[in-house]
């Protein structure tokens, strides 16, 4: 059974289609690897399961439940979470407190509680401390807590983004490039994680990403889209041999494939 | 060993420190309370009494307005809120025969709940367009109580409003509201009350969120943060709040009118945040008190009182912009060299916390 | 009602309307141009309206003179408070707002000190009155209508017509494509206050001789603007055209029947609840 699926989905710029018809199916637990030449619209696909754009045409379907027209949101409330590409943090903020706001519909508050601050609030926010200290040390990043986030190291600041992610409790999770700009150890170090949050969470992983390389080692499927259309699927040894991939890759990533 | 154990004796610390701030403060706020109520016994000239009692009132005003105003909505209609806890809780207790000490929270719940229902469709406006409604809202009031005499007293508004009901605190005797003192301490418990639920708005968890949303609203959506009702909350949160300070305006005063409400009061109170500076939590404080002050030299010549205010807010945003409350840092900036706060300039917030 | 109010009362509402839009055009083409509020909008049209009061009743001189003077002046005075005060702050949006309001209340309060709290007569220009459909229609007011029109034909054409119109809506457009294109910031904001806080000067000038003239004139003027160029779609100059006219019928059919404060309570709800179903304003697009 899949746990998200896209019917026919489609997403105009004007006269571009940025996505066409584009039918896919992820299940639940699974690494899918979602990758296309640049301006292939991969993020725009991210963007319409999101609802940060609405699309043209088709159904996102969650669960068996529809998402067109749910906002931003209500759709992160269901569990599906993203990354951006370039990487997008509450830059002032502490690492530790990017995570806390994570934790935002945790715990029911009682309004007049929290104002008033008394002990059960406290309790709380030991708590969240607590449960925050946890994923920062699951992504390796617990040295750098009390560290603003615009100040740690771009590789760190990725790992942070999926942090924040993590602690919205994204069933679903939808990297948006997540090894770009990082050296090679970083990226191994990003690769075992990702792992690492399917194995101990049971996330779902979608993964947007050029390092093709990669995205063979870590997907157990891999869908290419170039312009939009879906132009094949499979396993990573298939796609390797795809006639269409090779030739959407040609004098890009050819070598890489 | 817990694993929050843990994390006390490990890395968080300066996150930990914030937590420990917030736990005491509110010791810090009872000591306030208490340091300021001693001021009318030892210095009992009435007229001083007065200008602190009008200060405490408009940090009420003004705190509440910067909040609204830090979520991003360029409130221009906080004179409609103030204006609806004047007018209700004196008609509350002139016409329902209530108690004031019943009145005056209802006051605030009626402008809470009207924030709440005209929150919501508003809301979504985005700036200017928000301002001309809000502002809309407030004259369309002003109209309302100047056309109705009964029950709002038409243009001349409503006289002779009582103060209110005199209490017996057990230890201290009764307090009947004869004195100025009695007033005073009344308007500090508020000012402090407020200033309490703002601190707490702003540095707790959920001021974590409204700062976050601040920080980046695609990412906070993103996340699952629904901004509106945040923006919703806060706007009825500080307007309940705004419409008390109204409404021991109105028992005070003993008398209101729809002039007491006009935008002009709203553009008071954005003179203050803006020349306090809107980024600081002290901002709103340290605006209404410097300018009341400085405003008391002019009292009765409002026209002069106005020319000094503007200039003040026109060289703020010129060469100033975070406010008075960044002076210090400012001086500190000239003597030191930048180099070494410019670090600090971003994140007023921090360096205050 | 009979035939004759009736036209006194659309006389009335055109005229008023023509006041209302030279007011909004100002304002809605310098929040087009550069994306900002000119709160002290109003204290220009007090402005005109006191600087006709002198050259035309302290000084004697003929009230044509006077137009184009009026103009210039103010419209030298709104470039020279664009260079000096919101040139330094030309990208911060709120810190803008809040100058156009301080700016607002010092010169509206300065206007009380310096020229005293006692309203201004100006003598009309036009005096006497014509018949109309049986109803009598002063002549002033027939001018406002007149010289708003000319003005507004002339903003049209300038803006449709003219290189410097066609730079100014290029900027308004896209001003980092305008810029490349070598048309100036700076000129286009130059320009921008000198039409806007012109086209104040111009409507306090008309309305000199027929309302009362006061320093408060002006924070009247802004928030009517507001209302008019919210309610017809910010930067949309036919929109504040349109609404202006809107608005001059409401208040001047409103007052005729139902008294003042009735009137300005049902504009008010009625923008409120306008903007509430659609928030774009009558003719505004969905900005960014
Ligand atoms: N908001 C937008 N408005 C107009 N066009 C857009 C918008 N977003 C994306 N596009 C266009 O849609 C197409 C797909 O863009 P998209 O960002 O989805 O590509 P991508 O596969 O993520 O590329 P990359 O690998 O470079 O990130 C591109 O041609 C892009 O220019
Ligand atoms: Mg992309």
């Amino acid at each position: 059974m899949s746990q998200l699926s896209l019917k026919g989905v489609s997403k105009y710029f004007g006269g571009l289609a940025a996505i066409q018809n584009l039918d896919f199916e992820v299940k639940e637990g699974e690494i899918r690897g979602l990758i296309g030449p640049n301006g292939a619209g991969k993020t725009t696909v991210f963007n319409v399961i999101t609802g940060e754009l609405s699309p043209n045409a088709g159904e996102i379907l969650y669960a068996g439940r529809l998402l067109n027209g749910l906002k931003t949101h209500q759709v992160a409330k269901l569990g599906i979470v993203r990354t951006y590409q370039l990487v997008t943090l509450f830059s002032g903020y502490s690492a530790l407190e990017n995570i806390l706001v994570g934790f935002h519909s945790e715990s029911r508050f009682s309004l007049l509680d929290l104002i008033l601050g008394g002990r059960r609030s406290r309790a709380t926010d030991i708590a969240q401390l607590d449960k925050a200290m946890e994923i920062l040390a699951f992504m390796g990043l617990s040295a750098f807590a009390d560290a603003q986030a615009e100040n740690l190291p771009h590789g760190l600041q990725r790992k942070l983004g999926v942090a924040i992610a993590l602690a919205a409790r994204a069933k679903v999770l939808l990297l948006d490039e997540p090894l770009t700009g990082m050296n090679p150890s970083e990226a191994q170090d990003m690769i075992e994680t990702i792992r690492q949050i399917r194995k101990e969470y049971g996330t779902t992983i979608i993964l947007v990403e050029h390092n093709l390389q990669a995205v063979m080692e870590l997907c157990e499927k891999i869908t290419v889209i170039n312009f939009g259309q879906k132009i094949a699927e499979g396993e990573p040894g298939q796609i390797k041999r795809d006639e269409k991939v090779i030739e959407a890759y040609i004098g890009k990533n050819a070598h890489a494939t | 060993m817990t694993k929050a154990a843990a994390c006390h004796n490990g890395l968080p610390s300066a996150y930990l420190q914030k937590l420990n701030r917030q736990k005491r403060a509110p010791y810090g706020f009872l000591g306030i309370f208490f340091l300021l109520s001693m001021v009318p016994f030892i210095c009992r000239n009435d007229y001083y009494v007065h200008v602190m009692i009008a200060i405490f009132y408009t940090v009420i005003y003004t705190s509440t307005y910067r909040f609204i105003l830090r979520t991003g909505q360029f409130h221009f209609g906080a004179h409609a809120f103030i204006g609806i806890g004047a007018y209700a809780s004196v008609l509350l207790v002139t016409r329902a025969g209530w108690s004031f000490w019943a009145a005056m929270p209802a006051a605030g719940i009626i402008a809470a709940v009207c924030a709440l229902i005209v929150g919501f469709p508003i809301l979504r406006l985005k700036g200017i367009y928000f301002a001309i409604i809000t502002w809309g809202l407030g004259d369309t009031l002003r109209f309302v109580y100047m056309r109705f005499k009964n029950p709002f007293g038409g243009a001349l508004g409503i006289f002779s409003i009582p103060g209110p009901n005199p209490i017996t605190i057990p230890g201290v005797g009764v307090i009947d509201f004869s004195q100025k003192s009695h007033y005073y301490i009344l308007a500090l418990a508020l000012m402090m009350l407020t200033l309490y639920v703002l601190y707490r708005l702003e540095r707790s968890r959920i001021g974590l969120v409204f700062g976050a949303i601040r920080e980046g609203d695609q990412l906070a959506r993103a996340i699952g943060i629904n901004i509106m009702n945040y923006k919703v909350l806060a706007f009825a949160v500080c307007s309940g709040l705004a419409a008390m300070g109204g409404s021991f305006y109105a028992h005070y005063t003993y008398y209101i009118s729809p002039q007491d409400f006009t935008v002009l009061l709203t553009i008071y109170l954005a003179i203050y945040t803006v020349v306090g500076g809107q980024d600081s939590y002290f901002g709103a404080i340290v605006g209404t008190v410097v300018l009341s002050l400085a405003g008391e030299i002019f009292a009765g010549y409002s026209h002069y009182q106005l020319i000094m205010y503007s200039t003040f807010m026109i060289v703020v945003l010129l060469f100033l912009p975070q406010g008075l409350v960044s002076f210090p840092r400012y001086i500190a900036r000239l003597f030191v060299g930048n180099s070494a706060n410019e670090v600090k300039g971003k994140g007023n917030e921090s360096a205050l916390t | 009602m009979e035939l004759h109010e009736l036209v006194q009362n659309v006389v009335n509402a055109i005229s008023i309307g023509s006041i209302y839009a030279l007011l909004a055009l100002g304002l809605t083409l310098l929040f087009s141009i550069m994306d900002i509020l000119f709160f002290a909008h109003g204290a220009m049209y007090m402005l005109g309206a006191y600087a006709t009061y002198y050259f035309c009743t302290k000084f004697g001189w003929n009230y044509f003179v006077a137009i184009p003077l009026v103009i210039l002046l103010i419209g030298t005075f709104g470039t020279l408070i664009e260079k000096g005060l919101f040139r330094p702050i030309r990208n911060d949006h709120v810190a803008i707002i809040f100058l156009g309001i301080a700016l607002n209340w010092f010169l509206e309060s300065a206007g009380f000190i310096v020229f005293g709290l006692r309203p201004k007569p100006v003598a009309s220009a036009f005096p006497g009155k014509l018949q109309f459909l049986g109803s009598t229609i002063s002549w002033e007011r027939a001018v406002v209508v007149i010289i708003g029109m000319i003005a507004v034909f002339s903003l049209y054409f300038f803006l449709m017509r003219s290189r410097l119109g066609l730079g100014l809506r290029a900027f308004a457009e896209d001003p980092e494509a305008a810029e490349l294109q070598g048309i100036s910031n700076d000129h286009v904001c130059s320009l921008g206050f000198f039409i806007g806080c012109g086209l104040a000067a111009l409507a306090g000038l008309l309305v000199a001789p027929i309302f009362i003239i006061t320093p408060a004139m002006g924070s009247h003027a802004v928030l009517i603007s507001l209302l008019v160029i919210g309610l017809g779609g910010l930067g949309s100059i036919p929109g504040a055209l349109l609404s202006a006219f809107i608005i001059g019928s409401i208040e001047s059919f409103g007052t005729a029947y139902l008294g003042a404060n009735i009137t300005w309570g049902l504009i008010f709800i009625f923008v409120v609840v306008f903007l509430t179903i659609r928030p774009t304003g009558i003719l505004g697009v969905e900005r960014e």
